[in-house]
């Protein structure tokens, strides 16, 4: 009977123990270790929703003629050989690849639907099937000659973008969550305002006004460029108008003004890195292709709008055929990192003919932002002109990643079809602190442009 | 099987002509007298023949001078054949009796074959659609032409939109378009496909595969040749026609011979008018981010199109066969609603333009050894596009947004072209087995144009559209056909050579025009192999050669853009075919051809952006094909006939970042499509004077992308519908249905014709939807 009762006791000491035991996963949500029911350390099921894991996708043009390719998604950053073909299973194909996006809170957001059309245009990794679906569009409208199209965000959950057949004049807002448009920001009062101040000289050849090119965020405020067209197209004032606008209060700031034209971010190039934000918190706007009638150059630029500050830093630009010793130029805005930008260009000027930009000239660089010198990076090597996109930097160390910077390089001679590194496209990284390079990816079967991380 | 003729003409006389050809006409009867209708009438070896009408009555036109082997034969019938010698201006009419058959006997029954029927059969594999035998159908031309196995037509939209035409896989600029023989770039828009009514045209022959030198071109392995009515015959067809979508085509083609003369005239012309305002279902993403499906109603789509024709000539003369002047002139409107996708409608972008032509045909066969073939043309064109709306619209036809550059480019844009074309063919006959062909065509247009936002070089700071561009392309062939184990083997042997010399416009650095200049030849070789009256097999090889049409160089300056970097293509094409009766009575036949093509160099039409395009050339497509075809004919009055066309189109030897595509289908080419077709004809039912047609056809063509895709991702034949991937164009389903009334008293037909009868979502090129069910009633005239 004892035998019996110790028995009995026992039974219900390890019963006691189970459900104790079964109420514990909430007292663990912050343990460090994942269990009970939890997704993650510490998040998922009867804890708080777990952030995003970290993914990358590329969007890779698998048809060079036109233009259409597939986003697909990478557990981590690709490195070593990677074949697109591999992986187009759990993509996604795209009518339109050739402009790439960015990544926001956790998803991926391009400037075109799987069709082609222009908008903005939401993936997400699902998790269930392993491979990326789309997860809501809104279009921005006709596919008129003004300049804009764009869109950015203004905080986890707010985006912006433009839309200029429902206003030239505005900017839109949208719902990221339910990828609705929920609101539009008028700027047409100061708008008006610069046209009627333009008025003594050429106010009647304005056409058309458009806002995008870029959008940016910094610090609570979204800046955009803001262009005057006359009916073919053409600025009409030769100066960079951006607007600044208050993220809090959805409102127009202002419009500020820079005395030169620059077209900042290459026609809404989203992936391209020309206007990017420093790790000195500076806004680096850069112009891509200028106007080569103009006769201060073509507009290859970098000017800035320094941290804390809303208005254009007046004492400060970057022009290649004016500051650097051989006239180096194209494509100047890009990462700034330790007071150092990195960016490709020609080590020659590129003119009207576009001459050196069918040679093999292309390179990485590093200048120095305080004495505007530029050096070429040792280790990547000379490239076409084919990927437009500047580099990108995936994480920074402050983040626990490498703070390297990735250059998109081709190398393949077009006028050479049996030239063996047709169909590949590399990444080389390289590291600010040792001031090494290196090869880490090579992608085979598809043209793509900066990685994106989400 | 006895024969009964009653020749009353004598044929010995002696000619004192050199160049004698004459009309041999004649009637066909029964023993009763009673005349015989369809009496296929033969003169061997030439390849002329006539088939009787309703009164037994037959012509046979343009026969040489010489001996022959007339031959008729009519079902229930058999066979007769005797010899004759032709050699006077105006032989005798012959009259014919035939006794039938008896039907107790185990008799092969012979039918005869018809011209059409002759040229199916030729060494080079020809299709031919008899259209003057549906002339009172409504049917447009490539609705008939889609009924064709091995064939795809798919036109952007309404009637009147650009046609694609794809044979045996190859397609665009690939297939050629001929007029009587003449490739039609001196036309223009006269004579798209999808505007020119049936009632002008006679046959339309299908060639596929190796081209016969005679029509003096360099397609890659395929062409359409209209043949229109001819001028030697009087002849007078009217029709109109109304349909959905407030469609009117009215045509008049008339030819009257001045009696007791050798000289005609003739007015011929079209009015083709369609507001093609058909309803679409279309996804819209409202500019909230909300999707809707809505009813869409195409609001920018009218086209008008008129053409006429004055013709003057002589016929049957010592000096010409045939000599003919015609003078034409044409104009269109064209509105346009989008693009090459449906992304964005237009509501002000248009298109016009007016051609007018000068052309002159000669042909002459000397003691029916020789014959010679002269064409010239010469034709003035104008083209405007312009983009000048100052509102950019929305699906719902309402305007949106004003904007200062267009809907799309802004552009005010005239276009001059001038287009020279003559051709000179000679064909001789060495002995009875074989006959020796030469060929060349030259065909040149120059074009200038002029537009206040057009384009500038930034370079040379002018407007290319401004620069005169050029275009010269002649195309030169020797031939020799032969015959042998009594024409149980027929050969053909051909060379080719190519000519082009272009210089266009440059649209981006220091130059302001390219040249461009090719020279090339190619070979070809084809056999056909009659094992009886209805089973043959057929063997074709040719090394084509494909130099680019002026408009792929200079693009339409529309939606498609200039390239004058463009190659020609070239292709090793190879074609078997086989085809035979599969029961006696020969009411059950089957033909299948299967096809070959290493298309190196291929040229491409691609999507440039959202709203342009541009040819290019690409990598190597492999093409290999079947298409089965067969038929029924349970009665003299009923036919079922079905084709299957499955073809695998694959891009290979991919470079660069195309690699991924390689060994993928070739996007926006249907690859198995089939077409069901059933007639049956009902003589004076009810006691009625009229004859009742009744036909349908179902068309089945399965899902494919429009967008290069991997072929990993390839959808497998008859799997699941992924209509949901937006790159696919999804499985399709259409039947049409038609009625014709055909009246015995008067020269009159009435049509009714039902399309898309089960109202299916059906698809063309880049997913843009085609009209739901619509409606055309036709009223034909033929005198």
């Amino acid at each position: 009977m004892k035998f019996r009762f110790n028995y009995l006791l026992l039974t219900l000491l390890v019963l006691a123990t189970l459900s104790a035991c079964k109420q514990e996963p909430i007292a663990t949500c912050d343990d460090g270790i994942q269990n009970g029911d939890e997704t993650a350390v510490d998040c998922g099921g009867t804890c708080n929703a777990c952030p995003p894991a970290e993914r990358y996708a590329i969007f890779a043009v698998t048809n060079s003629s036109d233009g259409s390719g597939f986003l697909v998604p990478f557990d981590e950053l690709p490195s070593g050989e990677v074949d697109i073909n591999d992986h187009i299973a759990s993509g996604i194909q795209l009518a339109s690849t050739r402009f790439a996006g960015i990544s926001h809170n956790g998803a991926v957001y391009a400037p075109n639907n799987p069709f082609g059309d222009p908008g903005v245009q939401k993936f997400v990794y699902d998790e269930i099937t392993g491979s990326m679906k789309e997860a809501g569009f809104i279009p921005n409208g006709a596919l008129s000659n003004a300049s804009g199209k764009i869109f950015g965000f203004a905080s986890a959950t707010k985006g912006y973008y433009t839309n200029h057949e429902l206003n030239t004049k505005a900017i839109q807002v949208f719902d990221t969550e339910s990828m609705t448009r929920t609101g539009e920001i008028d700027c047409s009062a100061a708008i008006d305002e610069i046209i009627a101040q333009m008025a003594s000289y050429n106010a009647d050849s304005i056409a058309t006004t458009s806002i995008g090119g870029f959008m940016l965020e910094r610090d609570g405020k979204v800046f955009t460029q803001v262009f005057f067209t006359d009916g073919a197209g053409n600025e009409v004032v030769d100066s960079t108008f951006v607007a600044v606008i208050d993220v809090a209060t959805d409102k127009l700031d202002k419009i500020i003004q820079w005395d030169d034209f620059l077209r900042v971010g290459y026609y809404s190039c989203i992936n391209c890195n020309y206007a990017t934000l420093g790790d000195d918190n500076n806004i680096y706007l850069a112009s891509f292709i200028g106007n080569f009638t103009d006769p201060e150059g073509p507009n290859y630029r970098a000017i800035r709008i320094k941290s804390g500050e809303t208005e254009f830093d007046t004492s400060w630009d970057i022009n290649g055929q004016r500051d650097f010793p051989n006239g180096e130029t194209f494509a100047l805005g890009s990462q700034v990192k330790d007071g150092k930008m990195y960016v490709k260009m020609f080590d020659v000027t590129v003119d009207a003919t576009f001459a050196a930009a069918r040679e093999k000239r292309y390179y990485a660089y590093e200048i120095d932002l305080a004495s505007k010198t530029p050096r070429i990076i040792d280790g990547i090597p000379a490239a076409y002109w084919k990927s437009i996109h500047g580099p990108a930097i995936y994480s920074n160390e402050g983040d626990g990643g490498d703070g390297k910077v990735y250059f998109v390089v081709e190398v393949a001679d077009d006028n050479n079809p049996d030239d063996p590194e047709h169909g590949k496209l590399y990444y080389y990284s390289y590291d600010p602190i040792s001031g090494t390079s290196k090869l880490e990816t090579t992608i085979l079967n598809g043209q793509s442009q900066n990685i994106v991380k989400f | 099987m006895a024969k009964n003729y009653s020749l009353a003409l004598a044929f010995l006389l002696i000619c004192s002509s050199l160049f004698g050809q004459v009309s041999l006409s004649g009637t066909v009867a029964d023993e009763a007298g009673t005349p015989l209708e369809g009496v296929v009438v033969l003169l061997k070896p030439s390849k002329l023949g006539a088939i009787s009408d309703k009164g037994g009555n037959f012509k046979i036109e343009k026969v040489p001078y010489g001996k022959y082997k007339l031959e008729v034969s009519h079902i229930g019938f058999g066979k007769e054949s005797m010899n004759l010698e032709l050699n006077q201006a105006n032989p005798p009419a012959l009259s014919i009796r035939m006794k039938a058959l008896d039907t107790e006997l185990d008799q092969v029954v012979i039918t005869g074959k018809s011209n059409e029927q002759l040229q199916r059969e030729q060494p080079i594999k020809i299709e031919v659609i008899s259209v003057d035998q549906v002339m009172e159908q409504s049917t447009s031309l490539p609705e008939l032409i889609n009924q064709t196995s091995g064939v795809k037509v798919r036109q952007s939209s309404g009637i009147g939109s650009q046609t694609t035409i794809n044979i045996n896989g190859l397609q665009g600029n690939a297939v050629r378009f001929f007029k009587d023989g003449i490739p039609t770039d001196y036309l223009g828009y006269a004579f798209n496909i999808g505007l020119v009514p049936t009632g002008s045209i006679k046959n339309v022959e299908i060639y596929k595969g190796v081209l016969p030198i005679d029509l003096g071109a360099d397609a890659l392995g395929g062409a359409i040749n209209i043949i229109t009515t001819g001028k030697d015959k009087q002849y007078l067809d009217a029709s109109y026609e109304i349909g959905s979508f407030n469609t009117h085509l009215v045509n008049v083609n008339s030819n009257f011979i001045i009696p007791n003369t050798k000289l005609h005239v003739g007015v011929s012309g079209y009015y083709t008018h369609s507001d093609n305002d058909y309803d679409f279902d279309l996804d819209i993403t409202d500019f909230n981010g909300n999707v809707q499906t809505h009813r869409i109603n195409r609001f920018h789509d009218a086209i008008t199109g008129r053409f006429v024709e004055l013709n003057a000539g002589v016929h049957d003369t010592k000096w010409a066969d045939l000599l003919d002047i015609k003078l034409s002139y044409f104009s269109l409107d064209n509105q346009v609603q989008h693009g090459i996708r449906i992304t964005q409608p237009f509501g002000g972008v248009s298109q016009s333009e007016t051609n007018q032509i000068l052309s002159l045909t000669y042909n002459k066969t000397i003691r029916s050894r020789l014959s010679i073939s002269l064409f010239g043309a010469y034709s003035q064109r104008v083209g405007i596009d312009q983009d000048l709306s100052d509102s950019l619209y929305n699906w719902f036809g309402e305007p949106t947004q004003a904007t200062a550059s267009g809907e799309f480019q802004i552009r005010d844009q005239r276009i001059d072209r001038e287009n020279q074309v003559f051709r000179a063919a000679l064909r001789y006959e060495l002995s009875d087995n074989f006959n020796l062909k030469v060929s060349s065509t030259f065909n040149s247009s120059e074009q200038v144009g002029e537009d206040p936002y057009g384009q500038i070089n930034i370079v040379t700071g002018k407007q290319p559209i401004t620069i005169p561009s050029t275009y010269a392309k002649m195309i030169s062939g020797i031939g020799l056909g032969s015959s042998f184990f009594s024409d149980k083997l027929k050969g053909e042997t051909f060379a080719k050579h190519y000519m082009l010399e272009t210089e266009a416009a440059n649209f981006w650095g220091e130059d302001e025009t390219q040249a461009l200049s090719h020279r090339s030849l190619g070979w070809g070789q084809s056999f056909k192999f009659a094992f009886d009256e209805f089973t043959y097999a057929r063997v074709s090889y040719e090394n084509a050669t494909r130099v680019p049409e002026s408009s792929e160089y200079f693009g339409d300056n529309l939606f498609v853009l200039p390239n004058s970097t463009l190659e020609p293509e070239t292709s090793d094409n190879i074609n078997l075919g086989f085809a035979t009766n599969l029961n006696k009575k020969n009411t059950l036949s089957l033909e299948i051809n299967a096809y070959y093509r290493d298309t190196k160099n291929f040229i491409r039409v691609f999507p440039l952006g959202l709203i342009n395009s541009i040819n290019r050339n690409s990598d190597t497509q492999i093409t290999k094909g079947i298409e089965a075809n067969f038929k029924v004919q349970p009665s003299e009055t009923s036919s079922i006939s079905v084709a299957i066309t499955y073809q695998d189109l694959r891009r290979t030897e991919t470079t660069g970042a195309d690699r991924g595509l390689e060994g993928s289908r070739t996007p926006n080419v249907p690859y198995f499509f089939t077409n069901l077709s059933a007639r049956k004809s009902f003589n004076n039912p009810l006691a009625l004077p009229l004859k009742l047609n009744v036909y349908g056809n179902y068309l089945f063509t399965e899902q494919y992308y429009f967008i290069a895709s991997s072929k990993l991702l390839d959808p497998p034949l008859f799997g699941p519908s992924a209509s949901a991937i937006t790159s696919l164009i999804p499985r399709q389903h259409q039947v049409n249905m038609g009625l014709s009334c055909i009246l015995e008293a008067v020269p009159l037909s009435l049509n009714f014709e039902a399309i898309n009868v089960l109202n299916s979502i059906l698809y063309d090129d880049f997913r843009i939807p085609k009209p739901f069910r619509n409606f055309r009633f036709k009223i034909t005239y033929r005198l």
